[in-house]
């Protein structure tokens, strides 16, 4: 139960503009996503120094802010999808299809981990209206607008998924439990009805005057330092 | 002019409510948003929860917040439609009084429409009831009569309470030294000993974050004790506090067939189940769930749960009277105690409500333990002080 109320807590944003500039947490959370696409894509297989550092790099910095066992335990459902990988891959080397090897396999889902990672860090180093203020002068006000409507409702979503989850298990039983899901969809209909009354009380939010600041020495050197190494390992190690 | 909604959640559009006060400021101060949202925080003392995300949060704390986001263009007149829904007795009602105090202070005009009015008497100069579309004054000294008269008759009816509840039937929950916590996080129960026998009403009475929901998940199966053993002897059902989650279909007539699918018999199953809804006001199952007011889900979620079990299960209601109207609160109430050989769970953060279980056995849960509630403390209200509420 407190699984969905993690993984809402995941994507809620928890550090404002007090932790580093908005640049810095731009900058860090980017390279975090893009490290591990970079390894995926051009070194399948390959670089397992620098999976391992950017794995660790990412559960660092999602602990500064986070509970780091609240992001451990909601790692569990990205294990699951790696598992049920692993029982497909089983399944074709066993009927003679063309798989890929056990160290290919396992780069991959830490790949895939420090990717689900990097963009949590990123939603839970940007604040939605630094989203918004980027979305804006990026030419995107309407898309901005959408996504604060969106995101500001999802982890309050989440959260009431468990309320539905037990009222339907106790009401079907468990082969029917999937039928949470139309709950769920009847009070989502809800919300976008209090997003209703909250845009006819207050208006749409104008485009925020978000404080830009300059990223301090420090910042500079460690974004620096976590890119340089990264670039590094990739380059030379294994 | 600012109106402070029922919902606190209608309020917000982003997920931490600094940054909302903080956008629908620079509409009206520019560069100076930040001192003014920064003036209301600490006018309102939000400060430490202002900038936690809107999920963790109560209700109690987030109408605290929306009642300072409302200050924010300094309206003259505020409107506050049901102020207490969401809020408990011991942080909620007491706070919003704090602010009624403050505004007042501030020589606000502030008009609130209320059905646990009794609460706020001294806080307002003039009272109406609205009657067929018409507002009728009432005098405030006829209230506080009545709330005296109503005060004695409670504590009167109290020591009928005291009398065993049933005896004479079979068990159908028995709680044994239940602990339980998160991970390693403190206790949220402490040994729990409960027993619940067919036709029994529990009222478990607690502030916000008392352990109510937990205690309550753990009764129907979804968490298991720390310590402790939970042994359920008939079917339950849980209906949760937003009681639209307890509905899958999108008519009443399906959720019924949807429900009777598992029996052996259907048609007898949809018969009864039809003919129960009609004996109690819903005469179009063709109606989409979605259309019914909050009270009228609570109380179909409940019909439908009592055609289930049967007749003699068990029931949990988690806060059923959070999005009533006092009318339908009591409608509710008297919906559970017609069905005598059901047992029934209900768990409640407000006093307000428990003397619509006159039988009922009532408990207290507080810092994870149960006790008997001391009912000579409990402020409550009868059925003299609804007069004032039109039919």
């Amino acid at each position: 139960m407190s699984f969905s109320r993690n993984l809402a807590e995941l994507f809620t944003p928890l550090c404002s503009s007090k932790c580093f500039s908005l640049y810095t947490r731009i900058s860090i959370s980017m390279a975090m996503m893009l490290i591990p696409m970079t390894i995926q894509t051009l070194f399948k297989g390959q670089k397992i120094i620098a999976t391992i550092y950017t794995f660790i790099l990412a559960l660092t910095l999602l602990s500064i802010r986070s509970n780091l066992k609240r992001v451990l335990r909601v790692l569990t459902l990205i294990l699951i999808f790696i598992v049920i990988g692993f029982i497909v891959i089983a399944i074709s080397k066993f009927l003679g299809y063309p798989t890929p090897t056990l160290k290919e396999l396992i780069l991959s889902s830490v790949n895939l981990v420090t990717l689900f990672l990097s963009i949590s860090l990123f939603f839970q180093w940007t604040s939605l209206r630094e989203l918004r203020w980027i979305l804006t002068k990026m030419g995107m006000s309407r898309l901005a607008n959408l996504t604060t409507a969106t995101l500001a409702f999802l982890p309050l979503l989440l959260n009431n998924y468990i309320e539905a989850y037990i009222a339907i298990l106790m009401k079907f039983g468990k082969r029917k439990v999937y039928k949470a899901v139309n709950s769920l969809i009847i009070h989502t209909t809800m919300i976008a009805n209090d997003v209703a009354q909250a845009i006819y009380l207050y208006g749409l939010p104008q485009t925020p005057r978000v404080k830009v600041e300059r990223p301090k020495l420090l910042e500079v050197l460690l974004i620096a330092t976590i890119v340089i190494l990264a670039m590094f390992l990739i380059i030379v190690a294994p | 002019m600012q109106v402070v909604n029922q919902d606190p959640y209608t309020h917000f559009l982003e997920p931490v409510p600094l940054d909302d006060m903080l956008s629908y400021a620079e509409r009206f101060y520019g560069n100076e948003a930040e001192e003014i949202v920064e003036k209301v925080v600490k006018l309102l003392d939000i400060e430490d929860i202002v900038n936690r995300s809107v999920i963790t949060l109560s209700g109690g704390q987030l109408k605290r917040i929306t009642i300072a986001k409302a200050l924010i263009p300094n309206p003259t007149i505020l409107i506050f439609d049901e102020p207490l829904m969401w809020l408990d007795d011991v942080n909620g009602v007491e706070m919003f009084k704090a602010i009624l105090k403050t505004l007042n202070d501030m020589g606000k005009t502030i008009i609130i429409m209320e059905h646990r009015f009794l609460h706020l008497l001294n806080f307002v100069n003039s009272m109406y009831k609205l009657m067929q579309g018409t507002l009728v004054k009432v005098d405030k000294s006829d209230v506080t009569k009545l709330v005296r008269q109503s005060f004695r008759r409670v504590v009167e009816g109290i020591q009928a309470l005291k009398t065993s509840q049933s005896n004479s039937y079979r068990e159908v929950l028995r709680l044994d030294n239940v602990w339980f916590k998160y991970g390693k996080e403190q206790w949220v129960l402490r040994d729990l000993n409960l027993k619940v026998y067919q036709g029994d009403t529990v009222v478990i009475y607690g502030p916000n974050g008392a352990g109510k929901s937990t205690l309550l998940r753990i009764i129907a199966g979804v968490l298991k004790p720390t310590k402790g053993s939970v042994k359920r002897f008939s079917k339950v059902m849980y209906i949760p506090q937003i009681p639209y989650l307890f509905l899958t279909e999108e008519s009443i007539k399906k959720e019924i067939k949807e429900l009777c699918n598992n029996r052996k018999v259907r048609e007898d199953c949809f018969s009864r189940c039809s003919e129960l809804l009609n004996r109690f006001g819903y005469d179009d199952l063709d109606r989409l769930p979605l259309h019914l007011s909050w009270g009228q889900v609570t109380r179909l979620a409940t019909l439908l749960s009592i055609n289930t079990i049967n007749g003699d299960g068990l029931i949990l209601l988690d806060e059923p009277f959070t999005g009533s109207t006092y009318l339908e609160a009591i409608a509710l109430a008297e919906t559970l105690r017609m069905f005598t050989e059901v047992a029934k769970i209900i768990v409640l953060s407000s006093r307000d409500y428990i003397s619509l279980f006159p039988k009922a056995r009532v408990y207290t849960l507080s810092n994870g333990v149960l006790s008997p509630l001391a009912y000579r403390d409990a402020h409550m209200f009868d059925k003299a002080a609804y007069r004032l509420i039109p039919p």
